[in-house]
């Protein structure tokens, strides 16, 4: 009976953690997309404070949510969007607009990229 | 020690992990039941094969998260149980997941088809008839091939051991032996399941000159009160609760 039990609790707490998981996933890649949407905005209008501000809180969206991004994804992805993270602040803050841009939309393919890497079908099982 | 303390010390992350993976995969492993590795099933060799693996990737890569050790392990052991389930309840899949025994000597006879159609070479068979200490193929009455690959191997009459039946003889039965003190301690509810109480025990045990439980490394006993004891010193002594 206690086997039973185990088990039980075993596949619920996996079924449990795979819902919260892909909900998690799928709220902080859709905020931060819209984060950096806003950053790319003010870039486009030319609004360069605005810019800053959207980019540092775009870091400090990232950073609260990094830790776990970690516990369900392979490091090297997760740093691949902490080192752009950086890059765009940076950028944001020297007034590059171009590459500020160019590395917005990078920024934005590996954010939703992991997003799909996430998600259940067909490409990612085969 | 400041670098122990330090959040991303590499070596302390993977001893951490190796810990977590292995009470896990323990765990696991515990869950599947009691078959000794030499008697697993294909499909649970499988798994046991798999969990090995699956576990490696997160203690040996720093950059891997735990879970993608744990959740396939759970995955795996669920499996499992399904797959133990399912061929509990059915002969069918039993037969189609674990394979039926297959009988490779029959009345003696060796059946050269079976041998054939499971991949069985002669070497093989004459290995594991020596291990059954049999060395001879012409005493083998029957010999079945398991489905965990082991060989059950009946000897011909003429050929096999004499039991006391062959002898006429009829056996005291001793039923099964427990062990009842365990590096000193007294196991009382072994004892109990023998029928027989401490005060017996400590009443052998003093006839024998030994005043306590704890002077005795290990004492077994069967259901007719043989006792065996060995104390610390290595020293044996035999007897019986009932008689004394």
């Amino acid at each position: 009976m206690g086997k039973k039990i185990a088990l039980c609790a075993l596949l619920a707490m996996v079924a449990a953690a795979a819902v919260l998981q892909n909900i998690f996933v799928r709220g902080a890649t859709e905020e931060l997309v819209r984060e950096l949407e806003e950053v790319r905005s003010a870039l486009q209008n030319g609004d360069f404070a605005s810019a800053r501000a959207a980019a540092d809180s775009f870091a400090e969206s990232w950073e609260n949510k990094k830790d776990m991004f970690e516990a369900f994804f392979e490091h090297k992805e997760v740093d691949s969007i902490s080192a752009a993270a950086g890059t765009i602040r940076s950028l944001c803050y020297s007034g590059s607009k171009e590459d500020a841009l160019a590395q917005i939309a990078g920024e934005i393919f590996y954010i939703e990229h992991i997003r799909d890497i996430d998600g259940f079908r067909w490409e990612n099982i085969f | 020690m400041k670098a122990l303390a330090e959040k991303n010390n590499l070596m302390i992350n993977v001893i951490v992990k190796t810990a977590i993976i292995y009470f896990f995969a323990m765990f696991a492993m515990r869950l599947m039941g009691k078959r000794q590795a030499g008697e697993l099933q294909p499909f649970e060799l499988v798994i046991a094969v798999m969990i090995a693996d699956v576990a490696s990737t997160p203690m040996n890569s720093s950059g891997v998260p735990i879970t993608f050790g744990i959740v396939p392990i759970i995955m795996l052991l669920l499996l499992h149980n399904l797959i133990s389930f399912v061929t509990m309840k059915s002969e069918k899949a039993r037969a189609f997941i674990s394979g039926r025994p297959s009988i490779i000597i029959h009345k003696g006879v060796i059946n050269e088809k079976e041998l054939k159609k499971l991949n069985y070479n002669f070497s093989d068979l004459f290995e594991q008839l020596r291990t059954k200490n049999v060395m001879s193929i012409g005493d083998v009455h029957y010999a079945v091939l398991e489905t965990n690959g082991e060989l059950s191997v009946m000897l011909k009459p003429q050929k096999r051991n004499l039991t006391p039946e062959d002898m006429n003889l009829n056996p005291q039965n001793p039923g099964f032996c427990y062990d009842v003190i365990l590096d000193g301690k007294l196991k009382k509810e072994n004892l109990e399941t023998l029928g027989f109480r401490e005060n017996d025990l400590r009443a052998f045990l003093l006839s024998k000159n030994i005043k306590e439980f704890k002077d005795v490394l290990v004492a077994t006993s069967d259901e007719t009160g043989s006792v065996f004891i060995q104390d610390y010193g290595g020293n044996q002594t035999t007897g019986n609760m009932k008689s004394g």
